[in-house]
């Protein structure tokens, strides 16, 4: 029998707090945290009404060595954005965990110089776990759904500390199977802002899922989170449903830098839809909603500010102009070619320096060659 | 890219506490701005001008300091989510509708600034005059 590991430095108290929004929510999956041999933690005890359904869990990592574990039972519907912000969870308790290792006890200690000696076994040091660590979320953001005709791309490097920004690109599941695109920025870093973006990201998929347009999704959203929490961070976003057949997208945002339409002619890129007001500080929002037509060769592209805020050693900022310019410079290209170029001047620019912000870009593009009509049919 | 804060106080109708931010306002330096609104109204400042006439930036978390300063000087502490979501939950509803009271005034804002506020739609929360003068006066 394995040896029993005590979960360190996680107090129960704290992660039963940390758990709340999902533990008292109606039709929420159950979830707890267990110790590796399955021990509960934190969260409910019985899971004796989930019986056969499904179970999803993220480790909770410190150093590189699982800890403990994040586990969904129950989990419906949007299960790639419940997977995530479960993922998102055990980022954050796992950035508690390290914390709290000023408490460390002896026996603790031991454990952590095992797998300090493991991953010197493994030829890895500390540094590169860490990074894997904030990494593990854009992985998961980075499974895009095949959408004939079209090309979907995208980057994500995540900031020094962890920040909050997600994305996801979904089928929805209605007549057509359009293509679903949210991007989102929760506001501020740290704990706070890792479990708002891990309360938030179902949420997002779900109301953009079941409304009938991105305006209506935002809404959704906003209720919300002015509903189930009183915090003091934002979230802006932008929602999008693009018809494949037609290349018909509706756009609406949140407080949010505008999508960019990059004409595959060699046309003025321009912004798509207004900014609307942000997400969880108004009672009612009425975002604007736009709709454009992608044609062949064009590409929507969408970012977050932490490419437009990136900083390079003198202070100044990557900014808009610099953005125009680099997409520019790859119009006419691929949707990938477009991030490529992006990401690779805004790296240029920051010189060595990690991003203070996460940064992330999605571009989607509109294959030249029209396909025959059938070829957007889901399989 | 750093930001400077300067604390001072005016006497207008009533007394009025002048916080200065000259610089950036970003992911480093908005936990900070926070803590110096969270003193200012501990000190008994109940009536605050931000003075953002030389403020050239503000990111996204910027917003949350600037948000979080409304609440401040409503004497809602915001809650730190240690505290949990009920701590969250039970604070009153700060969502602000058509009639913002609120006891900031900014001068001096930026068209840089201008542009952020328009566009999250925080600008509604933030009455703005042009200079410092005319946002004490506004007391």
């Amino acid at each position: 029998m394995p040896e029993p590991v005590e979960a360190p430095f996680l107090d129960p108290t704290r992660l039963e707090r940390i758990l709340e929004p999902w533990t008292s929510g109606r039709s929420q999956p159950t979830v707890t945290v267990e110790d590796p041999g399955g021990m509960i933690i934190a969260g409910p005890a019985a899971r004796d009404g989930a019986v056969g359904s499904r179970r999803m869990q993220a480790d909770i990592l410190l150093d590189g060595a699982a800890v403990a574990r994040i586990v969904a039972t129950g989990g419906h519907e949007a299960d790639a954005s419940l997977r995530a912000s479960i993922e998102a969870l055990a980022i954050a308790i796992g950035e508690l965990a390290a914390e709290g290792r000023a408490r460390r006890s002896t026996a603790q200690a031991l454990h952590e110089l095992r797998s300090e000696m493991a991953a010197m076994t493994l030829g890895i040091d500390a540094t590169e776990l860490a990074k894997g660590r904030r990494q593990q979320r854009s992985i998961l953001s980075l499974v895009a759904p095949e959408v004939p005709g079209y090309d979907l791309a995208s980057h994500y490097a995540a900031a020094r500390e962890i920040g909050g920004d997600f994305f996801e690109l979904f089928r929805l599941r209605r007549r057509g199977h359009p293509l679903g695109i949210v991007i989102a920025d929760v506001t501020g870093k740290g704990l706070d802002a890792a479990l708002l973006m891990a309360f938030s990201r179902p949420v997002m998929h779900t109301a953009l899922d079941a409304a009938s347009g991105p305006a209506e999704a935002l809404q959704r959203t906003n209720a919300v989170l002015v509903d189930d929490r009183r915090g003091t961070l934002f979230i802006t976003a932008v929602c999008a449903i693009l018809h494949p057949t037609d290349g018909r997208v509706r756009v609406a945002g949140a407080g949010h830098e505008p999508p960019l339409l990059v004409p595959g002619d060699g046309g003025p890129i321009v912004e798509v839809g207004g900014a609307g007001v942000l997400l969880g500080a108004f009672a009612t929002i009425g975002p604007p909603e736009v709709e454009v037509t992608l044609e062949p060769g064009d590409i929507l592209f969408f970012y977050t500010d932490g490419v437009t805020d990136a900083v390079d050693p003198s202070g100044a900022r990557f900014g808009d102009e610099r953005l125009r310019q680099a997409l520019a410079a790859a119009q006419g290209g691929s949707a990938h070619d477009l991030v490529a170029a992006v990401s690779t001047a805004v790296q240029a620019f920051q010189v060595e320096a990690e991003p203070a912000d996460d940064v992330t870009i999605v571009a989607v593009g509109r294959h030249r060659r029209v396909r025959a009509a059938g070829a957007s049919r889901r399989s | 890219m750093a930001l400077h804060t300067t604390v001072e106080h005016a006497d207008g109708r009533v007394p009025v506490v002048v916080l200065t931010l000259a610089g950036e306002l970003d992911a480093s330096s908005y936990e900070g701005v926070i803590a110096t609104v969270r003193d200012i109204y501990a000190n008994g400042g109940r009536h605050l001008v931000m003075d953002i006439s030389e403020l050239t930036f503000i990111a996204s978390s910027g917003l949350v300091a600037l948000h979080s300063s409304l609440r401040l000087m409503r004497g809602e502490d915001p809650p730190d989510p240690e505290y949990g979501w009920a701590a969250m939950r039970a604070v009153s509803n700060e969502v602000s509708d058509a009639t913002p009271q609120t006891n900031i005034r900014l001068s001096g804002t930026q068209s840089a600034i201008q542009k952020v506020l328009d566009r999250t739609g925080l600008a509604a929360l933030f009455p703005s005059y042009p200079d410092r003068a005319a946002a004490i006066a506004a007391f």
